[in-house]
């Protein structure tokens, strides 16, 4: 009896953490480059039946891409990432939404310097104001006509280990990331978040009510309980 | 408790912020040299709930952690500088810049603002000032006595005194730039300041490379796009709608939490 509380309450918790995953989407549903997770549920791998395995991964399928019309703005078509330093080592991102700094450095929106195949990119021509900036679908930057650097665009080795970071980003382990060949980079347009409403409210109906079964199951058992204590163990 | 709870409550924090900058930008559709913003929002930390190595099934590492998000934030406002409609005034002290360019300020404590609003008038004291009364610099006084006023298209103004047939050059006006314009900081009334993100500002004078060129009797409009705006309202409602049906969720999976012992 007890063996079976404890499952239920792994089915429990276990709505209650997708209930948290839904929630992050539904939360960054305006979050530019924002790619949503999945949980599922990992029953044919869980070793014994009070463990309920539950794997979290992110879906890195394609956002939808807006014009903004900002000549900082750029998205990327199909695979890859933009490079970013950070203080603990390069993240990757979909997020290319990016500013100049003071100094006319290229900057992502959370300040980091974006990295291209020379380093960081400075995008003021002998300290001028930096002007016409074109970024070619290829990702060759020209200021003025004149080519200043090509924008790294990445992606990292099958099962490398990838962790979410803040502002939209993921960390990686550096010696996993390789250059990718013809990536497609769209200036004045940005991606959006992944999520779909409508899939992640169905999500929340189906988390929901999953756990208000599971409640009537142990309620249920619990009334069993009661009545096994209470009337078979009564001698009359 | 849950965290599902805050984590959409800040998604909601964080969409309020989105319809409040729509309507700024909404209120000042009509506003002279109006910038639109626009806001910019991140996830946050996420929280790592079982390390990859530990939880290898059979042995084998997975290739990733179980990360719970906390929820969604404005990251930063920021302003787009596009060229806003410019249309004609017929008011021989009205500019418009077509270009990069910002007019310079001298604010009341000696500080400099810039501004993209060229809605100019003459105070008592023949000075040329914006349309709040602080004097455009470098300061320009206009004589007493001037029947009409010319600014040429490279800022050269020059005045018609009564009585005589040539044109007087009086002055010239400067205009300044920034590598960052989207870092400056506006402090109402049309006005920008300097900040570490902008940079310090480059002068150059009107019809130069990168400053842009002035039209006479023409103002530049806000470059709010209606249209756009209403469409964002609409997206920031719904989010909102959507995260406060998240909250609603987690709310009843706590009352059924509740709920489990009679």
């Amino acid at each position: 009896m007890t063996m079976k509380l404890d499952e239920l309450k792994n089915v429990l918790s276990a709505q209650m953490r997708r209930s948290e995953i839904v929630a992050n989407n539904l939360a960054n549903v305006n979050a530019t480059g924002f790619k949503r997770d999945v949980m599922f549920f990992d029953v044919l791998h869980s070793k014994s039946d009070s463990e309920l395995r539950v794997d979290v991964e992110t879906d890195f399928s394609q956002g939808s891409i807006q014009l903004t019309d900002n000549p900082m703005d750029l998205a990327i078509s199909g695979k890859g990432f933009f490079l970013v330093e950070d203080e603990q080592g390069p993240v990757i991102t979909r997020n290319g939404h990016f500013t100049l700094d003071a100094n006319g450095f290229l900057r992502s929106a959370t300040g980091k310097p974006v990295l291209g195949e020379g380093g960081w990119i400075n995008l003021s021509l002998n300290g001028q104001d930096a002007r016409n900036i074109k970024i070619s679908n290829t990702a060759e930057i020209y200021v003025d006509e004149e080519y200043i650097d090509r924008l790294r665009i990445v992606e990292m080795e099958e099962n490398a280990t990838l962790q979410k970071a803040e502002g939209t980003a993921f960390r990686v382990d550096p010696a996993s990331i390789r250059d990718i060949e013809n990536p497609v980079v769209l200036q004045g347009r940005l991606e959006r978040s992944n999520v779909n409403a409508v899939e992640e409210m169905v999500a929340m109906i189906e988390m929901e009510r999953q756990f208000e079964s599971t409640q009537k199951v142990v309620r249920m058992l619990d009334d069993t309980l009661r009545q096994t204590v209470n009337r078979v163990g009564k001698f009359r | 408790m849950l965290r599902s709870l805050r984590t959409a409550a800040l998604g909601m924090a964080a969409q309020q912020l989105n319809v409040d900058t729509i309507s700024n930008n909404l209120a000042n559709v009509n506003t002279n040299g109006y910038k639109k913003n626009m806001i910019e929002f991140q996830d946050l930390l996420y929280e790592t709930i079982q390390s990859g190595s530990a939880n290898g099934r059979d042995g084998e590492s997975k290739p990733s952690d179980i990360q719970v998000g906390l929820g969604n934030k404005a990251v930063a406002t920021y302003r787009s500088f596009s060229q806003g409609d410019v249309a004609e005034t017929g008011n021989s002290l009205d500019v418009a810049i077509n270009g990069n360019g910002f007019l310079q300020i001298l604010q009341p404590d000696g500080n400099y603002a810039y501004t993209r609003d060229g809605a100019m008038r003459v105070n008592a004291n023949g000075y040329l000032v914006n349309a709040s009364g602080l004097r455009i610099f470098p300061e320009i006084t206009v004589p007493e006595g001037a029947t009409g006023i010319n600014i040429s298209q490279d800022g050269v103004i020059s005045v018609l005194m009564d009585g005589q047939v040539e044109p007087e050059e009086i002055a010239q006006v400067e205009l300044a730039s920034f590598m960052n314009p989207a870092g400056l900081n506006a402090i109402g009334g049309n006005l920008f300041e300097a900040t570490e993100a902008s940079g310090d500002p480059s002068f150059g004078l009107p019809g130069e490379e990168g400053f842009g060129v002035l039209f006479q009797g023409y103002l530049e409009k806000s470059n709010v796009d209606v249209v756009q705006e209403m469409v964002n309202l609409i997206v920031a409602q719904r989010a909102y709608e959507i995260n406060s049906k998240a909250v609603k969720t987690a709310d009843e999976l706590l009352s059924m939490t509740n709920q489990l012992k009679r």
